[in-house]
């Protein structure tokens, strides 16, 4: 996939944006391109299937209906659920964990009850649980990464104490990109009777995920940066977990009896699915998981480990670079987080932008993990299955055009030791 | 559309007037943009209302401290109400671009930097 990237033409936003100028697409990690089977798919939807869910009796609501819930079924296989009712809709990730949060977690954790979770997660993994802290005087115990930005399995088993409860980790970090032993986390958490939350939402376009294999009790991900529409996401629970969980919004569909006096839910997934769910939106995720299923994992992955290697490659080259994560590949999903001392990254991104190319600046949601590497924003470049080794050139040329640019001889100091 | 990082806004990012904090002065401001890591140290001197002396220091983007260099240039002698009348539109013009959104904050830095203590 070097040259010719076969899979670039089923996404019509290169044609269209790289009319105008070559357009270079690196940040997939905030959300990924539409292939044309989604887009096509949400479009057929729209126009012959648009009705409400669950509520009619005439063929068109009916045919709605099949196409959510089919939606579902998709997604159930893609995680090897057991069933298609720990399957549940949500807008993303972020509304996922938050879900667990306030259901899970304020039914069914107490006070003095501890929280394990990395540095390095994204604020969606992280302040749901700070929220718990604050409500209910639950202790966090916060893990560092290493060196290359790693999780060690042993620093995470030192953490646990009989009070540690629940444990929430992504699977692949947003910032350093690195791919967490979330297999062995799970066997380790189920060894201890731990509810183990995973965080997804990088994983999913890049590694094949078994919930089962994981042994997660919950798992979240986010449908855009799979190639899905916004707004469409996932949570799986385990049944028996979800059963006794409370819903956390009331309303539409989410009921099977209301009475003045008292409403009795709905059966799984429904009952965390109040009001008219985005049927399209899963429609659309549907076709986006079917679009990957149709590639293999294991093209994305080795597309992104060519990718990998020569940005790293090229990188490292760089004067004054400095670049976070994994150094061994396999660790690293396709993600790469660094900084070039005297050029600020948003500098950097403007420049680049100028010709084309499209990287993410600041802090990535993840301000806890930049204040411990000590650094207030990074710039990260990060892949999917429709970049090619000529974008990596792109970057490359667009940093030296910057430090060009930039890196003048400047005649200030930076600000003063005592005013940081 | 106009490169931001023309010779007119790099010069002001290589040579900032107005750039190292002075010792003569009565209230000091620091700002910062969490979102981008861009920090900001001001010091202002008064006469009566009007600014007698401005003098700053940065860690920031080439935006931010070009727009930092203009406008403390351009509020000497304003009073405090001439300081909080002054539009973005104005730094834009002082920048001699058009900025996106996202590029504006960073060059508003300054202005709301000591707008917290006017």
């Amino acid at each position: 996939m070097t040259k010719n990237n076969k899979y670039k033409k089923d996404f019509p936003i290169f044609a269209k944006r790289g009319s105008k100028k070559p357009f270079v697409y690196l940040d997939s990690a905030a959300m990924a391109h539409s292939p044309r089977g989604v887009i096509d798919a949400v479009a057929e939807h729209l126009q012959n299937f648009r009705s409400n869910v669950h509520r009619g009796v005439y063929a068109l609501s009916e045919e709605a209906t099949e196409a959510y819930e089919n939606a579902r079924e998709i997604v159930r296989k893609f995680l090897n659920a057991r069933s298609a009712q720990e399957i549940i809709f949500t807008r993303n990730t972020t509304e996922a964990i938050n879900l667990i949060a306030s259901s899970f977690g304020r039914n069914f954790l107490r006070e003095g009850d501890r929280i394990l979770v990395s540095r390095a997660e994204h604020h969606s993994n992280f302040l749901p649980w700070t929220m718990l802290r604050n409500e209910k005087g639950i202790l966090l115990d916060i893990i560092d990464v290493d060196e290359n930005g790693e999780l060690q399995i042993s620093s995470i088993e030192r953490a646990i104490t009989p009070r540690t409860k629940l444990a929430a980790f992504s699977c692949v970090s947003n910032v350093l990109g690195a791919i967490n032993p979330v297999k062995e986390l799970g066997k380790l958490f189920r060894e201890h009777g731990i509810i183990f939350v995973v965080d997804a939402a990088q994983a999913a376009p890049h590694v094949p995920i078994d919930v089962q294999e994981i042994g997660c009790d919950f798992l979240a991900f986010s449908g855009y940066k799979i190639g899905a529409p916004t707004g469409i996401g996932v949570l799986f629970g385990r049944a028996e977990l979800l059963e006794k969980m409370p819903p956390v919004l009331r309303g539409g569909a989410m009921i099977r009896e209301v009475t003045v006096e008292k409403a009795e839910w709905n059966d799984l997934p429904w009952k965390f699915e109040a009001g008219t769910p985005n049927i399209e939106g899963a429609v659309g995720l549907g076709a986006a998981v079917k679009y990957i299923e149709g590639i293999g994992f294991e093209t994305i992955r080795n597309s992104e480990e060519i990718l990998l290697k020569k940005t790293l490659a090229v990188l490292e080259d760089i004067n004054g670079i400095k670049i976070f994560g994994p150094k061994i590949i396999s660790h690293r999903a396709g993600v790469v987080s660094f900084m070039i001392d005297g050029i600020h990254p948003h500098d950097l991104a403007s420049i680049l932008d100028q010709d084309g190319v499209c990287i993410r600046v600041g802090h990535h949601c993840a301000m806890p993990l930049h204040q411990w590497l000590g650094v207030p924003a990074t710039c990260r470049a990060s892949f999917w299955i429709y970049n090619e080794s000529e974008d990596v050139d792109r970057l490359a040329r667009g940093i030296e055009k910057a430090m060009h640019i930039l890196r003048i001889s400047t005649n200030v100091r930076r600000i003063s030791a005592n005013h940081e | 559309m106009d490169s931001i990082y023309r010779d007119f806004i790099l010069s002001h990012h290589k040579n900032p007037q107005n750039y190292g904090l002075q010792e003569d002065f009565d209230i000091e401001i620091k700002g910062s943009n969490m979102i981008c890591g861009d920090s900001m140290a001001v010091r202002l001197k008064f006469a009566g209302d009007t600014v007698a002396g401005v003098s700053f220091e940065s860690d920031s983007c080439v935006v931010s401290r070009a727009a930092a260099s203009l406008t403390s240039e351009y509020i000497k002698g304003k009073t405090r109400d001439e300081i909080w009348a002054i539009s973005p539109e104005k730094v834009s013009e002082l920048l001699q671009i058009s900025l996106t959104p996202s590029r504006l904050k960073c060059a508003m830095l300054f202005l709301d930097t000591i707008r917290k203590a006017i």
